[in-house]
């Protein structure tokens, strides 16, 4: 073999292609291989990548859990995992042989030092039969209480270094509990893995729409002139769903609408809205941007979250044509539970560009439809003009909505003259629709993820200030929380768009949540 | 002496709409905007209009325009605003006539209740008209918009109506795959390129080579293969042909032989390892008729990305000195293959007395190749890939639409072929 003495120059017939590098041949280590996440979304984007040809030749994967299972097993049960949730099927028998030919299983509990020295051996033969050349990628696809152990594992079993190739570390979300428990998952962390080496998944990254965000901001002449406070009057973000627990009580009640959506989703969300343009498109110039959002951001103190803030939990209801229970009322909650489903708030941003603009965030299980959204309203036009015509009073403001999903694209409400004598105004949408203007499919978000992540790109993944910064933030509302009378919870009758207060209290500012 | 053409009745078309006059165009077409609201206010359908591009597409008869005209069906998400069909009839040369036909199209976008609409015009030339032919058009171009030229067929080098029409254009569209006289369109596209630097050219075929070269570029991304990259002594490409001896038209248009697609990735590969033609060309072989064909190159340079890094100056300076290659294209017959389709391309290195051979393979499905990589003692995982999406005409052309600038990469393979072929 020829010294691999070389430049990691780029591929020089990479030129001009317009597809992403591929990856160096590795193996991707699935810690919790047998649970929901793999076999719905991992296993399937990696058939996925296998079959659109990013993955290179001798991928493989070790699925790492506590079940019994053989090689053959495992494999079965990828293959019904593909056959079940891949976006392309039927499945491709000859593509499946060679990408199955990889796939491997190691039973083991997440503690026991033996199974790591078994995942070395395997992990160093696979080297050998398969020329995966050391390049390592560890998943953690398991309840957030086994990260530690695991990490901890990786590093005692030395699995975390090695001289011959990469290793890197994903980790799913949430991260944390709250902020000591971020902090001190970060510590573990650092311990067994340098920084760069870190991915911490959030899949709102990997879609399309958001990552368009940005593009849209800055690729654009004509929109990031007006992206500020002089010409913006507030910004709406809603993610919002029209389910309820699914089974997930026992995480749920841990978790809250806050915690599970407002830290990571809604969060990341409102920095790439927010973000200063970045000096590069490379993954910590883009971060260290976003980093400075989430400090910008105005913390609540004292009575600001009871001001600013409305949590909630649903009550029985009506959601597509389907009676449900109210959250109390659900299996596995507490009939005293203070868990929000909902939660609505106003936030600031303090920098040069957001001063006094407020920020409406809210997100809600059980609303009337699954919807995530930007929306941002532009401050009026001088309507002097039409002050005494009868299009006065109808003149809406300017709104651009980005759409996150369902129906991914832009949205801009204008006024314009309805064809006639007399002079009215109506406000009608230019629409923009992802789907009809690109026929190409997109891929799934872990699709993109992963990828990333084999070539080390790291700008679509959560540094560890970031996280921090974003728990400092949520922090202070959990403690404001955690010392109010259970009666400050609200009620919201399912399938509606949240509790009254919620509207009450963006009523006083003059404004109103819009109906996405 | 002016001379006048017919503005006549033409054939009866139904694809093609309503057959009006010339100067009618326009007014007509407003007319069919305006019943088409009209339906929309008793209907359930809401009609999109689109508008960023204008496509005109240019054929040589009618039965190829309407084919055409079939496929865009599925351009309807590209905002298509106006598709101008040209059908440029050269059997008739006695008469002079021009025949307009004009007809809104739509179809469904998202779902069944929105669709994209855009305006078809459709143009039967004959005589000396074909020679104004860009004039005709200038008037009936949406303003503003940029304009696409699909030209259907091989490219005439002598036909100052197609030059016109090139200049009129942003992007010059074709499809060597339906290139009879393949060697000598490639000299008259080469010689295109540099007469209107300012019109964009594509070919079909070298959106059908794109996963090929994707694959091709994944061997050298893996770093422990990259060295390789300097090394490549040998390229064999193999190009699906018809079972017989001579070169003929399929029903479906193809041509066979037709080294278009290998042709396109010997070019590519030479300009991207920095390979020239020896002065000696001996050895070469060059059988239009089969469509074999091989060339002796040199290597005078290597890579910038696989330059050695501390090693010893003697090495690089061995590296740099100019060696010999060769680049080898050649039919395989192949039956329940489209002509033309690669059916396998291999580069064979050799670097510090270590060889490496490089394939990719389609076997028995044509959907499916396979990829392998040996080393001297050893035999790395084969990879089985799926091909099979990449091939739909209509959206090969899709792409291409999607695309207004210069694609420089595929220009500089062009040049390289006319070098080859020259």
């Amino acid at each position: 073999m020829p010294h691999r003495s070389v430049v990691e120059a780029p591929n020089p017939l990479r030129e001009g292609l317009r597809i992403k590098q591929s990856t160096e041949p590795c193996v991707m280590v699935i810690f919790g291989a047998t649970g929901d996440l793999t076999h719905r979304k991992l296993l399937p984007a990696l058939y996925n990548l296998a079959l659109e040809h990013p993955l290179p030749a001798g991928f493989s994967v070790v699925g790492f859990a506590r079940r019994p299972y053989s090689d053959d097993d495992f494999r079965q049960q990828a293959l019904e995992s593909i056959n079940a949730y891949s976006r392309q099927k039927p499945v491709n028998p000859q593509v499946w042989d060679s990408f199955a030919s990889g796939i491997r299983y190691l039973q083991s509990a997440f503690h026991d030092p033996k199974g790591y020295e078994k995942l070395n051996t395997l992990l160093n033969t696979l080297d050998q039969e398969r020329g995966t050349s050391g390049n390592r990628i560890f998943y953690l696809s398991t309840p957030p209480s086994q990260y530690a152990e695991i990490i901890q594992r990786i590093g005692a079993a030395g699995l975390n270094k090695n001289r011959k190739g990469w290793t890197r570390i994903i980790i799913e979300k949430p991260f944390g509990h709250d902020l000591a428990s971020a902090h001190e998952l970060n510590r573990q962390v650092s311990r067994v893995f340098r920084e760069e080496q870190v991915y911490r998944i959030d899949h709102y990254l990997g879609k399309e729409t958001v990552q368009n965000i940005l593009v849209f901001r800055l690729a654009n002449g004509i929109f990031e002139p007006v992206w500020n406070r002089r010409y913006i009057d507030h910004v709406q973000i809603t993610v919002a769903e029209n389910l309820g627990l699914e089974g997930r009580s026992f995480y749920y009640e841990e978790s809250g609408a806050i915690r599970d959506i407002v830290q990571n989703h809604v969060l990341q969300l409102l920095t790439l809205v927010a973000m200063e343009p970045p000096i590069a498109f490379d993954a910590d110039a883009v971060r260290d941007e976003k980093v400075k959002v989430l400090h910008a951001l105005q913390p609540f103190v004292g009575r600001d979250v009871s001001i600013n803030s409305i949590r909630a939990q649903y009550g029985p209801g009506w959601v597509g044509g389907k009676q449900v229970p109210g959250y109390l009322e659900e299996n596995g909650v507490s009939p005293t539970s203070t868990t929000e489903t909902y939660v609505s708030m106003k936030i600031y941003i303090d920098n040069w560009r957001w001063a006094g603009i407020p920020f409406y965030l809210r997100t809600g299980k059980y609303l009337p439809k699954r919807v995530t959204e930007i929306a941002i309203q532009f401050k009026q036009a001088p309507l002097i003009l039409f002050k005494r015509s009868e299009a006065h009073g109808q003149i809406e403001p300017n709104v651009l909505i980005l759409r996150i999903q369902p129906d991914e694209g832009i949205s801009l409400k204008f006024g314009a003259k309805v064809p006639g004598t007399e002079m009215q105004i109506r406000a009608v949408n230019m629409d923009f629709f992802y789907g009809s203007s690109f026929v190409r499919e997109q891929p799934e978000a872990y699709e993109r993820l992963i990828l990333d992540c084999m070539v080390g790109d790291s700008t679509l993944f959560t540094r560890r200030d970031e996280v921090e910064a974003a728990w400092t933030f949520i922090q202070g509302i959990l403690d404001e929380w955690k010392d109010e009378p259970r009666e400050t919870i609200q009620t919201y009758e399912a399938g509606t768009w949240g509790p009254q207060a919620a509207d009450e209290y963006i009523w006083k500012d003059g404004r109103r949540w819009r109906r996405p | 002496m002016t001379q006048e053409a017919t503005n006549s009745l033409g054939p009866r078309l139904p694809w093609a709409g309503k057959l009006v006059h010339l100067e009618q165009v326009e007014e007509e077409l407003s007319l069919l905007w305006k019943i088409s609201a009209d339906n929309l206010r008793t209907g359930q359908n809401t009609n999109v209009r689109t508008s960023v591009l204008n496509l005109v597409i240019c054929a040589p008869d009618l039965e190829s325009a309407q084919s055409a005209s079939r496929l865009l069906r599925d351009l309807a998400s590209t905002h298509l605003a106006r598709v101008t069909i040209v059908i440029l009839d050269r059997s008739n040369s006695t008469s002079t006539a021009i025949s307009t036909w004009v007809t809104l199209r739509c179809f469904s976008a998202i779902s069944d209740i929105m669709r994209h609409c855009f305006e078809q015009t459709t143009i039967l030339s004959t005589g000396s008209t074909n020679r104004a032919i860009a004039n005709i058009l200038q008037p009936l171009l949406k303003p503003d918009l940029p304009v696409y030229l699909w030209w259907i067929g091989d490219p005439p080098d002598d036909d100052p109506a197609f030059h016109k029409l090139v200049e009129l254009s942003n992007r010059v569209i074709v499809d060597s795959t339906s290139f009879f006289n393949l060697e000598q369109d490639i000299q008259t596209l080469s010689l295109l390129r540099q007469a209107a630097p300012d019109s964009a050219l594509s070919d079909l075929n070298w959106g059908r080579l794109t996963p090929w070269r994707e694959l091709v570029v994944q061997f050298f991304d893996v770093m422990e293969y990259r060295p390789y990259l300097s090394g490549i002594t040998s390229i064999e490409i193999e190009h699906a042909a018809a079972p017989l001896a001579t070169p003929t038209r399929t029903e479906l248009g193809d041509v066979s032989p037709n080294p278009a697609c290998a042709l396109l990735l010997a070019g590519w590969l030479k300009a991207r390892l920095g390979w020239s033609l020896t002065h000696d060309p001996i050895h070469n072989i060059r059988d239009t008729a089969s469509g074999t064909y091989r060339w002796q190159m040199e290597r005078s340079s290597i890579p910038s990305a696989t330059r050695t890094l501390g090693s010893p100056r003697a090495k690089t300076a061995k590296l740099d000195t100019v060696q010999r290659a060769s680049i080898d294209i050649r039919p395989q017959v192949q039956s329940n293959m489209r002509p033309g389709s690669i059916c396998l391309v291999r580069l064979i290195s050799s670097v510090e007395g270590k060889k490496a051979t490089f394939t990719i393979n389609r076997e028995g499905d044509p959907d499916l190749v396979l990829t392998s990589v040996e080393l001297s003692h050893e035999t790395r995982p084969q990879r089985t890939v799926s091909l099979a999406a990449e091939h739909k005409e209509s959206e090969l052309l899709h792409d291409e639409l999607e695309i207004l600038g210069h694609d420089y990469p595929f220009e500089q393979t062009l040049e390289e072929m006319a070098e080859l072929l020259a």
